[in-house]
């Protein structure tokens, strides 16, 4: 049996997540080892339509986009999904609580009626089609990329953390943000980065998106003990996990 | 075993010894709060904390270790840390933690990793001189240490009376030099700080004794409490985290590119977290039970069918995942819950203590640690 074909492909996003499978660096030979690459744009010029898995990064926000993205599918045997964008559908989603029509003319101006720019309301991936694998992150880290690929390469299942930031600010004793009259997203959002961000002095912004049962009494009861409000933690929430209710800027 | 009395100057000059011949770990500032870190010199040292981020705990179990490597031919082998070191400022609860972990960790089923760590350690308690803000030691007859140490430190009078309990602790004693006597005062002293400790570290009060919590709790499983607080539970799992006495874990393999060689892992894990309780068919045993009793309860008030309400888990399990918007109420609707179970009431302690109120001082990088000591 040979190596899995392996294609990579970008949606609406920054495509830095792309860029941390080239910056694998040695451990790009590693990889090279255990899978064929037949598609990727940032580091191959072939292309093919013959893959058995699916890197996806990026999210879903035209017409076009979507119908590719069910020939990605199609074809693949497996279906990864690449970063916040493709995982939760990110910052792109900040735009959905926006008229589509002012979005446009705001990023696009006088081209905002060209047809390729299009655009519609931010979807993430598995609200188009099934995804059998996310690897969370903005940008994902390549540690987890490398493990969640050698995990498939052995037939195991690879083990993406379902437990909040709180978990890994506990393990390298980072005092809660809280404490310093911070709003974290830690409390809800799923860890697994070994929260660099607490660390480093900021709060969590919850880019891996959120566990898959965030309580939402203890949530708010963490806003009352500080003497914060559930819409401080929403106003957070929004950069990656918009659920539609921000403000969004005229033009 | 050896008594003495030690001045301030005699422990710092000690310690720095200490510091760079062994591998001492010790309370230090970071930031506004404690830890436990390496020591490099006296001045770092803080005998007056209150309480460190995380128990000690992290030097016999590591928050992630490795257990075993494997290459590719197959063989493994088990990788075991026998550093010596300090475990220098102990508090007496901590002391106490560390011989519950001993119970779990070698008697019945002796661990290898954690034995190798354990064998290897001098543990060197002091009393303690500052009090955490939510102290309990004393209800639980754990703010005094009888025993599981090998050096226990007690400042008394701007000095410190060593009491060397074991071999290992006589050894390390005998590198501070000579000593001078603990006389008759300074004993006295001694047991005025402990009895202080035992009156006054219990900033909360236990309507029972520790000993009969364990039968409370096995007659408690039922309780409403238990469902009162798993719905205000973030299943964060802090608490168990930084719990001294905590001790669960995952094991982990950590495979290299060529997938025959790398390494076995063990790091913290805990009860509270929502996947701890997965079982085989990808269900929660928590959720799970939850629907049990929803199930029982649902019967006795309005006849709901039990076939109906027992495969609750399995159905959700099957159906495709709510949407992840976090539908916050605006309005607080659950009262906040306090223990009113008898015998498990909590209530604020009385009285000033006899202790500082111990933290480092954030905006001053340059506290005096002498006054510390």
């Amino acid at each position: 049996m040979g190596k899995p074909r392996v294609a990579i492909f970008d949606f609406a996003c920054c495509e830095g997540c792309q860029l941390q499978i080239v910056n694998l660096e040695e451990d790009i030979l590693g990889l090279l080892g255990l899978v064929q690459p037949v598609e990727w744009r940032e580091a191959l010029s072939d292309r093919s339509d013959e893959y058995d898995i699916a890197i996806v990064e990026g999210s879903i926000t035209r017409a076009e986009d979507e119908e590719r993205l069910r020939g990605i599918r199609k074809r693949a045997k497996l279906l990864i999904a690449l970063g916040a964008c493709a995982t939760i559908g990110g910052v792109n989603k900040l735009k959905n609580a926006c008229d589509m029509e002012d979005v446009r003319r705001y990023v696009y101006g006088r081209a905002a009626a060209m047809p390729h720019l299009a655009t519609e309301p931010t979807r993430a991936l598995d609200e188009v089609v099934k995804v059998d694998y996310k690897i969370h992150g903005c940008p994902v880290s390549r540690r987890e990329l490398g493990a969640v690929v050698r995990s498939l390469a052995m037939g195991v299942e690879p083990v993406i953390p379902n437990y909040p930031v709180c978990v890994e600010c506990k393990l390298r004793e980072t005092v809660c943000r809280y404490e310093y009259n911070e709003v974290c997203l830690g409390v809800v959002t799923r860890g697994g980065c070994n929260a660099p961000c607490p660390a480093g002095g900021g709060w969590c912004y919850g880019c891996r998106g959120l566990v898959d049962d965030p309580n939402v009494n203890a949530a708010r009861d963490v806003m009352d003990k500080y003497g914060r409000t559930p819409a401080d933690l929403q106003r957070r929430l929004a950069l990656f996990n918009s659920p539609g209710a921000v403000s969004c800027p005229k033009s | 075993m050896s008594i003495g009395q030690l001045d301030v100057e005699t422990l710092c000059a000690w310690v720095d010894a200490l510091a760079r011949a062994e591998t001492v770990y010790a309370p230090q500032a970071r930031g506004d709060r404690f830890v436990y870190d390496r020591l490099r010199r006296a001045e770092d040292l803080r005998l007056d904390h209150d309480v460190t981020l995380l128990p000690p705990k992290k030097y016999f179990l590591p928050p992630r270790e490795r257990l075993a490597q494997f290459d590719g031919t197959g063989a493994a082998r088990s990788v075991l840390d026998e550093t010596p070191f300090v475990l220098f400022g102990v508090h007496p609860y901590d002391v106490a933690a560390i011989a519950q972990a001993d119970a779990y960790y070698l008697k019945e089923n002796p661990d290898a990793h954690y034995a190798a760590r354990r064998r290897g350690a001098v543990i060197v308690a002091c009393d303690v001189q500052a009090a955490s803000s939510s102290v309990f030691a004393a209800c639980m007859g754990t703010a005094v240490a009888r025993e599981g140490f090998d050096l226990l430190l007690t400042r008394v009078d701007g000095a410190y009376v060593a009491d060397a309990r074991t071999p290992a602790g006589e050894a390390l004693l005998a590198r501070a030099g000579r000593l001078s006597k603990a006389d008759a005062v300074a004993l006295g002293r001694r047991e005025q700080v402990w009895q202080d400790a035992l009156k006054f570290l219990r900033r909360h009060e236990l309507k029972c004794r520790p000993a009969d919590l364990p039968g409370l709790l096995t007659r408690s499983y039922e309780h409403a409490a238990w469902e009162k607080r798993s719905e205000r539970c973030h299943s964060c799992a802090s608490c168990v985290l930084v719990c001294p006495s905590c001790f669960c874990f995952d094991v982990q393999d950590d495979t290299g590119w060529d997938l025959c060689s790398g390494e076995r892992c063990r790091r913290w894990d805990a009860c509270l977290l929502r996947d701890f309780a997965l079982v085989a068919d990808t269900t929660s045993a928590r959720t799970a039970w939850s629907a049990i009793v929803t199930a029982s309860t649902a019967r006795a008030s309005t006849c709901t069918t039990a076939s109906a309400s027992w495969p609750a888990s399995a159905a959700d399990a099957a159906s495709p995942p709510a949407p992840r918007a976090l539908p916050i109420p605006s309005s607080s609707t659950t009262p906040c819950w306090r223990t009113d179970h008898a015998g498990l009431r909590l209530r604020r302690g009385e009285g000033p203590l006899p202790f500082a109120a111990g933290r480092p001082a954030a905006q001053d990088p340059c506290h005096r640690p002498r006054d510390a000591l």
